[in-house]
């Protein structure tokens, strides 16, 4: 039915010193087939974190479900699916997660970097899809009040293709909006981790270099990471870099330049003001232009007579036509050179034509006598 | 337009691009000045008025000169404002005494233009009138070459030198398009200046496809990429900076080129030449005179210091120095006023004269992460003049709304404007000190180590320096105005529609 293992068996295994993690792709009942990831603590203080993990990430799913039940369960943000507490030290606690957005391959994008699974920095588009779908789960989460409180790639589940944000152990109602603030840069925090490489210290703003490197990864990204970098009261949120990011695209490296067109964003208010008046300034001055310099057109250049085709490409005239308009003399001469040949000058035309004259007189005279 | 074959091979009448005057081609000299030095060498006026081009060497004709002189000018005082009135750089006392004596008299010659006989030089022995004009064509005879080189006034930097010389190749050609950049003291502009020369030899193929061919005056070539800090400039290897524009440096075009375009058909060529001269003559009341060249530029390059938007904190807080540009505006503002007043007219509002506005050192800004500045610094598209109006519009509004109101003025003072961000050389400069070959340090006179300024060679870059010059160009209709997408623009004319049938 489907290549992975639907059931019973144990995908890859992954750990990162405090919990074990293994990847099973199931179908549910009413959600289609997703990919569970089942977190079990490896001692007892990670126990106690697990459960407090698993409280806040059943109260997550719970909001979101309240708000509609029969909607389909977000593909970008892990939801809570169970969890099998410590029994008296018989049993290891496991929370199960849900992630519709990856695939059985994922992985947590932190722990795959240290094993060498993932060589960073991640393609062009790579980076564009991940930072979709990272924005995309936080404007979920912050959509209904609550901020992740811990984004990064120790928290992200990636499969080459798609990422999905998970570990909800941190999140917690944001009445203010800081945290969710906080959320969005470290967000782009962890685009520039994954678009070059490195990372860059939490609390600073985006340096030029750093800027110029991610636009040199993809036109505009540089931009929009400055701008959720950028100081609380002009950071901008998680939907709106969603949206921008979306608009994104990546270039092709045998296009000119390399670079795709920029995303477009949004004027504040005065630049639109600004925006509209030199429009109107160009306006008003096309129009005194046009006034000045009524649109001239350059004359046609002069038409060349096309020379008239020559005598041999005229029909040729008939004898009657030709002893109409030119007279018997031009007949008769017409009359000698098409029928014998001949092209008589002038003088031979006049003996010629004289003779006849004489013989057709004689001819008459006889006929009289 | 091919030259024209008048006497001396010239227009019937040539403006002087310094002062303004119209001179006449029948009664000024021509010289050949020396290369390096610039003094004149000799006076081959008789031979080019018999001979055209042909009357001197080939190698000789780009250091040919017009002289620009009084005795040449036809409406000294028509055309240029009072601040060249012909007397304000007279030394001799005689002269100017003849000329009260004839206060009122005027004559007129070479058509309408009224000429002052306080100009005429002294009438020659063998005139029989005495007037020293021909009868039968109101040309004066060729000068003797002794007398043809008068006495130079000594440049003191405020004044316009007495005489000044014309390029011969200039005024071969009607109609020409000057070029002046403006700005204040260390905003870029000979960098700027510098970089789009460069590229606009290098793109040859890209100008091509915009319909132009562009042919440098080849010795004032030669003698600008010669000087040693523009060699320093252009060169991979070194990367130096230009020296600041002395201010005492002739007002003389900084380059000159023959475009030839072809868009539409047609094929027509014009002189197109740059001025740049130090940036505090702009804001200098005592140096007018070497401002008189505003007055007839044909296009404006208004260059705006990117630096001068931040304070040392690197927090916006508005220009911190003047643009200059005001200074500028209003003189031809007001020139334009008192023109038109003296003609009946309404003045023109606004200028009918384009202008592109660059803010340069835009990699500062885009190294400040301004949005704006990067998304156009980067993007590869400096020949793709379509965008030019969104660019435009996006500088306004960067510019607007980070207190730089003050270079936006020519956008309304002008009735064609584009805007740019541009930087010549894609990152800022650094010091160090400047040794000679052994690699010592080179002292001043003081004993200080001499410091140069340097740009790093693997940072530097020319970014989009010939867009605002590509768009200027299509404002005046020397590329095709359509490629910006702009209409109604002075001298063109539209191809007519040809009709096909069927």
């Amino acid at each position: 039915m489907t290549e992975y293992d639907m059931g019973r068996g144990t995908g890859p295994q992954q750990t990162d010193g405090f919990f074990h993690y293994s990847f099973q792709r199931v179908a549910g009942k009413h959600v289609g087939e997703y990919t569970q990831i089942h977190v079990k603590a490896v001692d007892h203080r990670a126990s106690e974190r697990l459960a407090e993990e698993a409280r806040r990430t059943q109260e997550i799913t719970n909001e979101l479900k309240s708000r509609d039940d029969r909607a389909k369960p977000p593909r970008t943000l892990a939801r809570y699916v169970r969890f099998r507490e410590d029994t008296g030290g018989h049993g290891t606690p496991v929370l199960v997660l849900g992630a519709h957005g990856i695939r059985e391959s994922g992985r947590f994008l932190e722990t795959a970097v240290q094993e060498d699974e993932v060589t960073l920095p991640l393609s062009a588009k790579q980076v564009r899809e991940l930072g979709i779908n990272l924005y995309e789960a936080l404007t979920v989460l912050h959509g209904i009040g609550y901020a992740h409180g811990e984004v990064g790639a120790q928290n992200l589940l990636w499969d080459e293709h798609n990422a999905v944000l998970a570990r909800c152990h941190a999140a917690e109602r944001d009445h203010s909006g800081t945290e969710r603030g906080k959320d969005v840069a470290e967000a782009a925090r962890l685009l520039h981790y994954v678009a070059t490489g490195s990372p860059i210290e939490a609390g600073t703003p985006l340096s030029p270099q750093a800027q110029r490197d991610l636009e040199a990864c993809i036109r505009g990204l540089g931009s929009v990471v400055a701008r959720a970098l950028a100081p609380p009261r002009e950071r901008i949120d998680a939907a709106d870099a969603y949206r921008w990011l979306r608009d994104l695209a990546v270039g092709h490296e045998d296009e000119p330049g390399g670079r795709a067109p920029r995303a477009e964003i949004a004027d504040t208010a005065a630049e639109r003001r600004e925006r509209e008046a030199f429009r109107e300034i160009r306006n008003r001055h096309r129009a005194q232009r046009r006034a000045r310099y009524p649109e001239q057109v350059a004359p046609p250049p002069p038409r060349v007579q096309p020379p008239l085709p020559g005598g041999d490409f005229l029909p040729r005239r008939s004898l009657w036509r030709v002893f109409w308009n030119e007279g018997i003399g031009a007949a008769a001469r017409e009359v000698l050179t098409r029928f014998m040949g001949m092209r008589p000058g002038p003088r031979a035309l006049t003996v010629f034509g004289v003779a006849g004259a004489v013989a057709v007189l004689v001819l008459l005279l006889g006929g009289t006598l | 337009m091919a030259p024209t074959n008048r006497a001396g091979h010239l227009p019937d009448r040539v403006v002087c691009p310094y002062c303004r005057a119209g001179i006449d081609p029948a009664r000024v000299s021509i010289v050949v000045r020396d290369a390096r030095t610039g003094r004149v060498v000799r006076d081959v006026t008789a031979k080019m008025r018999a001979s055209g081009p042909q009357g001197v060497e080939p190698a000789e004709l780009g250091h040919t000169y017009l002289v620009c002189e009084r005795a040449a000018r036809i409406d000294v005082g028509a055309s240029a404002p009072a601040a060249d009135d012909g007397w304000e750089n007279d030394d001799d006392w005689t002269t100017r005494e003849a000329s009260d004596t004839f206060a009122s008299d005027t004559t007129t010659v070479a058509g309408d233009a009224t000429v002052s006989v306080f100009a005429m030089p002294p009438a020659s022995p063998v005139d029989d009138d005495e007037d020293e004009w021909d009868l039968d064509t109101g040309a004066r005879a060729a000068p003797n070459p002794a007398q043809a080189v008068p006495a130079e006034t000594e440049d003191d930097g405020e004044r316009l030198p007495e005489p000044h010389y014309v390029p011969y190749q200039y005024c071969q050609l009607p109609d020409p398009l000057n070029i002046g950049l403006v700005g204040t003291s260390a905003s870029g502009k000979s960098h700027l200046l510098a970089a789009m020369l460069h590229r606009l030899g290098e793109e040859t193929q890209e100008l091509a496809r915009l319909g132009i061919h562009v042919q440098p005056f080849a010795e004032m070539w030669d003698r600008y990429v010669q000087r040693e800090d523009v060699a320093g400039f252009l060169s991979p290897a070194r990367r130096t900076v230009i020296e600041r524009t002395p201010r005492r440096d002739p007002v003389e075009f900084r380059m000159a080129y023959v475009v030839i375009s072809t868009w539409g058909g047609v094929q027509r060529s014009r002189v197109v030449s740059f001025f740049d001269v130090a940036g505090e003559l702009f804001d200098d009341t005592t140096a007018q005179a070497r401002l008189q060249f505003i007055y007839g530029l044909d296009a404006y390059l208004f260059v705006g210091d990117g630096n001068s938007l931040y304070g040392w904190d690197g927090k916006r807080h508005g220009l911190r120095n003047p643009s200059g540009f005001d200074t500028v505006l209003n003189k031809v503002n007001q020139y334009e006023f008192q023109q038109a007043q003296g003609e009946g007219r309404h003045p023109d509002i606004p200028l009918p004269k384009p202008a592109a506005i660059v803010m340069a050192k835009a990699d500062l800004q885009l190294s400040q992460g301004e949005r704006w500045v990067a998304k156009w610094l980067e993007c590869d598209d400096e020949f793709n003049l379509a965008t030019v109006d969104e660019e435009s519009e996006d500088v306004y509004v960067y510019c607007a709304t980070n207190g730089a109101r003050s270079w936006l003025r020519p956008v309304v003072d002008c009735e064609d404007v584009t805007l740019h961000f541009a930087s010549a050389t894609g990152c800022d400069m650094q010091t160090r000190t400047r040794r000679d070959a052994k690699g010592e340090p080179l002292l001043d006179l003081n004993g200080e180590e001499i410091q140069e300024g340097y740009y790093n060679r693997n940072q530097f870059r020319h970014m989009r320096v010939l867009r605002p010059l590509l768009s200027l160009l299509a404002m005046a209709g020397v590329v095709d105005p359509n490629e910006i997408g702009h209409a109604h623009v002075r001298g063109v004319r539209r191809p007519p529609v040809r009709k096909v049938s069927g």
